[in-house]
């Protein structure tokens, strides 16, 4: 089978998508990104990462807002799971782990 | 607050976008997460730029629906537009020959159309500068009635604009342009002697027509002797326009002579089609300098008049109608034609505007619109007589459930997207021949420059993807699911016919361009072999200014002809080939009261002027020296002689002068114009003179008379035409047409020939077998080339029996604008029949000889 991965900007929806707990939705989700990335970031690419991300089983959609559905529109919330918040934890280990050989003199670069 | 609430809404186009593209679940998710964020941006950005963020925001949706999303998200149009492009792409690689047809056909026929257009919209935006166009700038013209017809004028009275503004309330503003040729005269700065055409204006001239101004004001520029120069008089002059404000140079002609200083520089627009490097005050000169020309009497200059708002030019035209002679007396009428259409609808006929260069803009838009109908007719009989191959493919769709809409939709989608693939291939054409194309028509086109040409082409394309399209679609999408899944294919007569039909009007149309080549050929080497009457070769013209004119020229002439390479020389008033004066009234013993209306060219040259141009004398005898009292005698030419009638004409009297020769008829101005009555008249003065060189060291020789004029007329420069290469300009427009309908037609026909290429190539494969068993049972090669290519070749034959008839007519009418021309003689026809037989003949040879080459074991064994 192949192996599932967690791709860069995904990862960064999906953390972001854990960090609003309850309220990530579209909107929040983008608003949210573009202030930490500092750089515009599109509604059309934000859908294909979630996707993506929910086919993968990382995150739950659900429907809420005031009524399901109002005049043809919808609010979808995105919940961040188990196995999403696992998949997290992988990638920073493996970074962690990485980060760790790095030699001093490297380290010593940043200061 | 409400009101306000409602105008806050997110722009309809593009949720109108998102809804026709996304499947409704994702659609209500998106709309709720674009609004939000609407209403957010509303806030902090405005509403202008918040729904500009919508746009994009929908935008990048569709984007990313259409090439990364999941299919579940987005409607089915999507992956149908997908699924369409891919098995046409498919196609297109299964069947290399046809594809390449197609598209080298549809690019050809596109790139033609695109050259044709850019030059269509040229020609159509020549005059049209001006602020003041629109409706209300018009140019008035004097019609005359002459013994054969009323004759237009744009040379009208000298106080019409001004007397014409006071007399109608519909008249804001006149203006008189004077563009005298006679008047042209040499400017001369520090040492710098420059010939210069001058435009004689009076002071409004910047009000009604728009001028570019690159140094100086508009504001008195033409007050007095200021001049305005045109900026490539100023830079030859002054090195920079701006140098040039306030300087005074020296203008010499032969009636004005003077110090004026420069006021104004303007930079000449590509789209006049007026020609001068100086302008000048119109009412300075004319008081200053020719004080007896400012009257009723005197054909003068052109008057331009501006009207005011909502002014309609039919009730004005009856209005001015008789104006003139309420001015001035006489039966002379008025006309007023939009300065807009002058340089289309230029040529006036029995006194009322008809074509003009219209004319050569309609062949050239209908060749364009033949060429892309022959390009698509390719394309739409390839298509279907390719059906068998694709039916299959349709009776699956139709089994799983494709309606014939989405059918349809499937072919159109192909045939746009091989159009724009076209396109491309088209612009690619176009930039590589745009500089040989604009050496032929004499103009600086660009791709870029017209902006109007990016939209037109899409137009353009849209209307030859959607042509080509459309029958191959309907007959396509037509096939029964049943039939069409066991390889059956309904023969529909009627579909058969409609083939057949349109192969016809491809070769029709080629048959009619074959005809209007060989008959524009025709004309044109016409009029080069056909005698003028006077002899063009080896004849040279300069002007006669300065000294050599107001003084005697006898002289200077007497020097010249003592060059070895020079057979003669003598001077002339007017231009050959070109204007010379004319005047009606004259009167002779005999004449009928209409014959005083008759309009008589008058040529006044000097002695000899008759073996410098190599006219023929009939009888009697030219002017001679010898003869003291010739300036009070005449020579008339022979079409003069007839119209007299007298029975011994020399000796008579014309006008109180005695007529002492007769010359054969000659063509003044060309083989536009008909010949009509003219006279010589000796006069000692002129404004060329003419000079007969020899054929060897011309070089040297016109060196030499240089020299000569140096020395007699210091302070003029020299320059000199060959009366030959001024004899082709006038037919420059014809050479132009012949040239440019040469390659089109070219092109149009290999279009049609690649298609009957592709057609007999197609159905002679499928007849494989049947040649195979032909071949078995003992049929000739012969034999089977003649079955294969019957059925074409009585399609061509139709086509010929079709297009000739039509291409007499269009050709017809096209000889009408030439006073002398060539018969349309059956041989014509039958020339074009023939070519085009053969080269229909030599295109079905090519694919069937190859297929009556078979090998016939090898096409039955495939079973």
């Amino acid at each position: 089978m192949k192996k599932v991965t967690l791709g860069a900007f995904e990862e960064l929806v999906l953390l972001t998508a854990g960090v609003l707990q309850d309220n990530a939705y579209g909107v929040t989700i983008k608003l949210e990104l573009e202030r930490q990335l500092n750089k515009k970031i599109s509604l059309g690419a934000l859908y294909s990462a979630l996707q993506r991300l929910e086919e993968k089983g990382w995150v739950n959609s659900r429907i809420g807002g005031i009524t399901e559905k109002q005049g043809g529109r919808r609010k979808q919330y995105y919940d961040i799971t188990k196995e999403g918040m696992m998949a997290l934890d992988e990638v920073r280990a493996m970074r962690n782990s990485l980060f760790d050989r790095l030699p001093q003199t490297a380290i010593n670069l940043l200061k | 607050m409400s009101q306000e609430h409602k105008n806050i809404r997110p722009p309809r186009f593009a949720r109108w976008l998102l809804e026709s593209f996304c499947s409704y679940d994702f659609l209500s998710t998106a709309l709720w997460d674009l609004e939000e964020l609407f209403h957010h941006n509303a806030k902090t950005k405005g509403i202008f730029k918040a729904k500009s963020l919508y746009t994009i925001e929908v935008l990048g949706i569709i984007t990313h629906l259409f090439f990364k999303g999941k299919s579940q998200f987005s409607v089915n149009k999507i992956a149908m537009f997908k699924h369409n492009i891919l098995i046409s792409i498919r196609s297109f690689k299964r069947y290399k020959s046809t594809f390449l047809i197609n598209l080298f056909g549809l690019a050809t026929g596109l790139a033609s159309a695109l050259l044709i257009y850019l030059w269509v919209n040229d020609e159509m935006q020549m005059g049209k500068f001006n602020e003041k166009d629109s409706d209300q700038h018009v140019q008035l013209y004097v019609n005359s009635k002459l013994a054969d017809g009323i004759h237009t004028n744009d040379r009208t009275p000298f106080p019409l604009a001004k007397a014409i503004a006071e007399e109608l309330p519909e008249v804001e503003k006149g203006i008189a342009i004077f563009d005298e040729p006679y008047y042209k005269g040499v400017i001369s700065f520090d040492g710098n002697d420059l010939r210069a055409v001058p435009l004689f204006v009076t002071e409004g001239y910047f009000d009604v027509i728009s001028c570019d101004f690159v140094a100086g004001s508009k504001v008195g520029a033409l007050k007095n002797e200021n001049v305005v120069i045109s900026l490539q008089l100023a830079n030859s002059l002054f090195s920079d326009p701006q140098k040039a404000i306030g300087q005074t140079v020296n203008f010499t002609g032969q009636y004005y002579k003077g110090p004026y200083i420069v006021s104004g520089v303007f930079k000449a627009d590509s789209r006049s089609t007026m020609n001068f490097d100086i302008l000048l005050n119109l009412d300075h000169f004319l008081t200053v300098w020719r004080t007896n020309l400012y009257n009723w009497h005197n054909g003068g200059p052109q008057t331009h008049l501006v009207l005011q708002e909502g002014v309609d030019l039919d009730e004005f035209n009856t209005k001015i109608e008789g104006v003139l002679n309420k001015l001035k007396g006489g039966p002379q009428t008025l006309i007023a034609q939009k300065y807009s259409d002058k340089y289309l609808y230029g040529k006036f006929e029995n006194g009322v505007p008809a074509a003009g260069r219209i004319v050569y803009v309609r062949i050239f838009t209908l060749i364009a619109i033949s060429i892309l109908i022959i390009a698509c007719i390719n394309y739409m009989n390839l298509s279907t007589a390719q059906a068998s191959r694709r039916v299959k493919e349709i009776g699956v769709k139709k089994a799983i459930g494709a309606d014939r809409r989405n059918l349809i939709y499937q072919y159109f989608s192909e045939s746009l997207f091989i159009s724009f693939m076209a396109l491309l291939l088209a612009v690619g054409i176009v930039l590589l021949l745009l500089p040989q194309f604009n050496v032929i028509t004499g103009k600086s086109l660009s791709i870029v420059q017209a902006s109007s040409a990016i939209i037109t082409t899409v137009i353009i394309t849209l209307a030859t993807g959607l042509l080509s399209g459309i029958y191959p679609g309907l007959y396509l999408s037509g096939f029964k699911p049943v039939l069409a899944l066991k390889g059956k294919l309904q023969s529909k007569s009627g579909g058969l016919w409609l083939r057949k039909g349109l192969v016809v009007f491809q070769f029709a149309t080629s048959v009619i361009l074959i005809v209007a080549v060989v008959v524009i050929y025709r004309q044109m080497s016409f009029i080069k072999i056909s005698n003028l009457g006077y002899d063009t070769e080896h004849l040279i013209s300069f002007t006669m200014e300065g000294k050599l004119r107001q003084g005697n020229p006898e002289p200077f002439m007497a020097e010249v002809r003592k060059l070895s390479g020079v057979a003669n020389i003598s001077h002339l008033w007017g231009e050959l080939p070109g204007d010379v004066s004319s005047s009606s009234g004259f009167r002779w013993k005999g004449q009928t009261p209409e014959q005083r209306n008759t309009k008589f060219n008058i040529i006044e040259g000097g002695y000899d002027i008759d073996k410098v141009l190599g006219i023929e004398l009939i009888e009697g005898r030219f002017f001679s020296r010898e003869f003291a009292a010739d300036e009070k005698t005449i020579v008339i030419n022979e079409f003069a002689a007839n119209l007299f009638g007298f029975q011994n004409t020399i000796g008579e009297r014309f006008d109180g002068k005695e007529i002492i020769g007769i010359v054969k008829d000659f063509h003044s101005k060309g083989f536009h114009d008909k010949i009509g009555p003219f006279f010589f008249r000796l006069n000692d003065s002129g404004e060329y003179f003419f000079a007969k060189i020899q054929g060897i060291n011309q070089i040297e020789t016109i060196q030499q008379i240089e020299a000569l004029y140096r020395e007699f007329n210091p302070g003029y420069p020299f320059e000199f035409k060959f009366i030959d290469d001024q004899y082709q300009q006038l037919y420059l427009e014809e050479e132009r047409t012949a040239t440019l309908s040469k390659y089109f037609s070219g092109i149009a026909i290999s279009i049609s020939c690649l298609g009957l290429l592709a057609l007999t190539a197609f159905s002679t494969q499928r007849r494989f077998k049947e040649i195979a068993i032909r071949k078995v049972l003992g049929s000739s090669d012969f034999g089977i080339v003649r079955l294969l290519s019957n059925h074409f070749i009585g399609l061509i034959l139709l086509a010929i029996l079709i297009g000739l008839p039509i291409g007499y007519y269009l050709m017809q009418y096209w000889l009408e604008g030439f006073v002398y021309r060539i018969d349309l003689t059956p041989a014509l026809f039958v020339l074009s029949g023939v070519f085009m037989i053969l080269i229909a003949w030599l295109t079905i040879m090519a694919q069937t000889a190859k297929s009556a080459n078979i090998n016939v074991t090898e096409s039955l064994r495939s079973e």
